[in-house]
């Protein structure tokens, strides 16, 4: 049944076999979302594309609720996406012979990962131009779609 | 006397917030209907609605509350890379 190297069950634990250059893409991609999120106090980055989508405007009709909201969560909310890059790509590098073992905790937070390096690079890319794929990005947004789309797979037959 | 109770609450805790969802292209729907399920604890009925209506309609109203809870659904929205907002209920 699997022919594509989907995530799966197997032991109590979700697995999947990465290759070395599924492993250096996903270390690039997190690498650059981790770099994005540390600007994300930073005024002059305020326009930032990735962050205005990923750290969206709380209540758009309100600027002050949402100065209120961005100075309760925007920390945080940062920290816990490079948290999630940062984890994807430990994780990835202690894989015994590129095998990642995920317990539904581990899951969970590698589904956001990488729902978040997908957003992050269709922002900087254009969504027109990764749909496409024949780019080179487009390739590697197809695949991560696929991967993401075989994760929430698995953690649905929890 | 129940009536006024309710009205003394809806005073006390301010006007009630909405939690809305807003289309995107990136995120898959099955990704939001698992969404919609694992946080909120919706059956999936429920979830798969609430994910279609926003698939097709752009958006969806997917809780309603206090401000305070409103904005913790919002942050962990967020946090989900889901693309939400919060409004307030008549306004």
């Amino acid at each position: 049944m699997r022919i594509l190297g989907e995530f799966h069950w197997k032991g109590g634990a979700i697995e999947r076999r990465f290759t070395g250059a599924e492993r250096k893409m996903i270390g690039n991609l997190a690498t650059g979302l981790a770099e994005t999120m540390a600007t994300a106090e930073d005024p002059e980055a305020a326009e930032d594309a990735v962050l205005l989508r990923l750290l969206p405007v709380a209540v758009p009709e309100d600027p002050e609720a949402s100065a209120e909201f961005a100075d309760a969560t925007r920390e945080r909310l940062a920290a816990a996406k490079t948290e999630g890059a940062n984890r994807v790509v430990a994780d990835l590098e202690a894989a015994p012979g590129g095998v990642v073992r995920l317990d539904e905790e581990a899951a969970v937070v590698w589904v956001k990962a990488l729902g978040d390096l997908r957003i992050a690079l269709a922002t900087r890319v254009g969504i027109e131009n990764v749909q496409k794929a024949s780019s080179p990005q487009g390739l590697v947004y197809a695949w991560l779609t696929w991967l993401q789309g075989s994760l929430v797979d698995a953690l649905d037959a929890a | 006397m129940l009536e006024d109770l309710r009205l003394d609450e809806r005073l006390l805790l301010g006007k009630p917030w909405t939690l809305v969802v807003w289309d995107d292209p990136v995120n898959l729907m099955t990704y939001v209907t698992w969404v919609f399920t694992s946080y909120f604890g919706f059956p999936r009925e429920k979830a798969e609605r609430l994910m279609l209506q926003v698939h097709t309609e752009g958006r969806a109203a997917v809780a309603e509350g206090t401000r305070e809870e409103i904005e913790r659904h919002l942050e962990a929205m967020h946090g989900y890379g889901l693309q939400a907002t919060m409004q307030r209920v008549d306004g």
